[in-house]
């Protein structure tokens, strides 16, 4: 009997440790992976150009940073009816819709060199004077890959969404304004521009913010 | 028996060396930079997808999205130096360095659900899900750049501007070559 049983023992370890071998060697699925929902997977589409803008921008800081936007919708009939006993359908759903994302991205300042015409650029022999723009938030730069989202309850359309992603984005904007993000770029932007005029010839060179 | 104990230990020993990668930390702050953006790629793009490969749910669901994304390519400033620069007179020649894709920004204004079709026994896509959605459409358009040319067109506007530029610094003669080393491709 004993050994009967140290039989059937020594046969289901094997059987175990073969099914695991086999599945390391992805020779069998995984247990998991049987009720594992397939990912998503999007189709492969052109991509269109629609437009072609020239530039001159001379981008001379960039704030990244991470931001945490949320909204919430409070439905009064929605909280009259899951708070009636015996009407709601769901009596332990949250009473409201919250929406919390986590937005990584970047804030880009620096200078509009295309705004710089031939009035504003002096030189005489080894000397040049230039008239420059102060920096501008250029773009501010929240893409779907660098967004989290932390917490969704309720039903939430595009509108709402994009108002958060929104208010993610206004967010890094004022954290990166209150940082110096401006006056940080317009000294880059004026030593790359010193540097440059240096560079192709002139040996005394002035360059004046305008504003 | 003892092989059976050996197996057993053998299997959960296996199961527990799951390995943990430990996530490099990122540090987030005000960068300077010195790119001079030369031109911007409008761009739109379909996502399109169909939930329907997990065989234990019952029913389909589609989605139909589009989007509008900006492309901005460039060149380093700051690679602009005197050792690339010979000057002869009014005669100038300069190396400028290789254009390179500065980023890809895509407003969230900019992405509309055109159309969604959710089955009876389904629920419609989430917030997270369609983002991540939008976020395969964001990989898809990033490795279409060679394709759109964007780098050729940053490199002929560098070229124009610089050559305005020193123009109007006086230069009348004004030879721009492209550096033979390419840019890391390094887009964040």
């Amino acid at each position: 009997m004993r050994k009967r049983i140290q039989k059937y023992v020594l046969f289901a370890a094997g059987a175990i440790l073969l099914i695991f071998l086999m599945q390391q060697i992805n020779w069998l699925p995984s247990f998991s992976d049987v009720f594992k929902s397939k990912p998503v997977v999007i189709d492969k589409t052109p991509v269109l150009v629609e437009e072609i803008n020239e530039l001159a921008q001379l981008i001379t800081v960039t704030s990244y940073d991470e931001v945490v936007a949320d909204s919430v919708v409070i439905d009064p009939k929605k909280i009259t009816l899951k708070t009636m006993p015996g009407i709601s359908i769901y009596p332990f759903s949250p009473l409201f819709d919250r929406l919390v994302i986590i937005a990584k991205g970047k804030v880009v300042a620096g200078i509009e060199l295309s705004s710089i015409s031939e009035k504003d650029i002096f030189t005489s022999e080894d000397s040049a004077s230039l008239l420059m723009p102060a920096a501008k938030i250029l773009d501010a730069v929240i893409n779907p890959a660098d967004i989290e989202t932390f917490s969704e309850t309720g039903t939430w359309d595009n509108n709402a969404v994009t108002k958060v992603k929104i208010k993610a984005r206004e967010k890094m904007i004022k954290r990166a304004l209150d940082k110096g993000i401006i006056g940080k770029a317009t000294e880059k932007g004026k030593a790359l521009l010193e540097n440059f005029l240096r560079s192709v010839g002139y040996k005394k060179v002035q360059v004046i913010v305008s504003g | 028996m003892k092989a059976g104990v050996v197996s057993c230990l053998l299997f959960f020993i296996c199961s527990c060396n799951s390995s943990t990668k430990e996530k490099e930390q990122e540090v987030l702050a005000l960068k300077e930079m010195s790119s001079l953006a030369t031109v911007e790629y409008l761009v739109t793009k379909i996502i399109k997808a169909s939930d329907n490969q997990s065989w234990y749910k019952i029913g389909d669901r589609k989605i139909l999205m589009s989007c509008q994304a900006s492309l901005k390519a460039g060149i380093d400033f700051s690679k602009i130096n005197a050792d690339k620069i010979k000057i002869n007179g009014k005669e100038i020649s300069l190396e400028l360095p290789r254009a390179e894709l500065l980023y890809i920004n895509i407003k969230p204004e900019d992405i509309k659900v055109e159309y969604e079709e959710t089955g009876v026994f389904r629920n419609s896509y989430s917030a997270d899900e369609k983002n991540m959605l939008m976020a395969q459409g964001e990989k898809q358009i990033k490795s279409s750049v060679d394709s759109l040319g964007i780098l050729q067109t940053a490199e002929t506007n560098a070229s124009v501007f610089v050559s305005n530029f020193l123009r109007q610094l006086g230069y009348k003669k004004i030879n721009i070559s492209f550096s033979s080393i390419k840019p890391a491709v390094q887009l964040k």
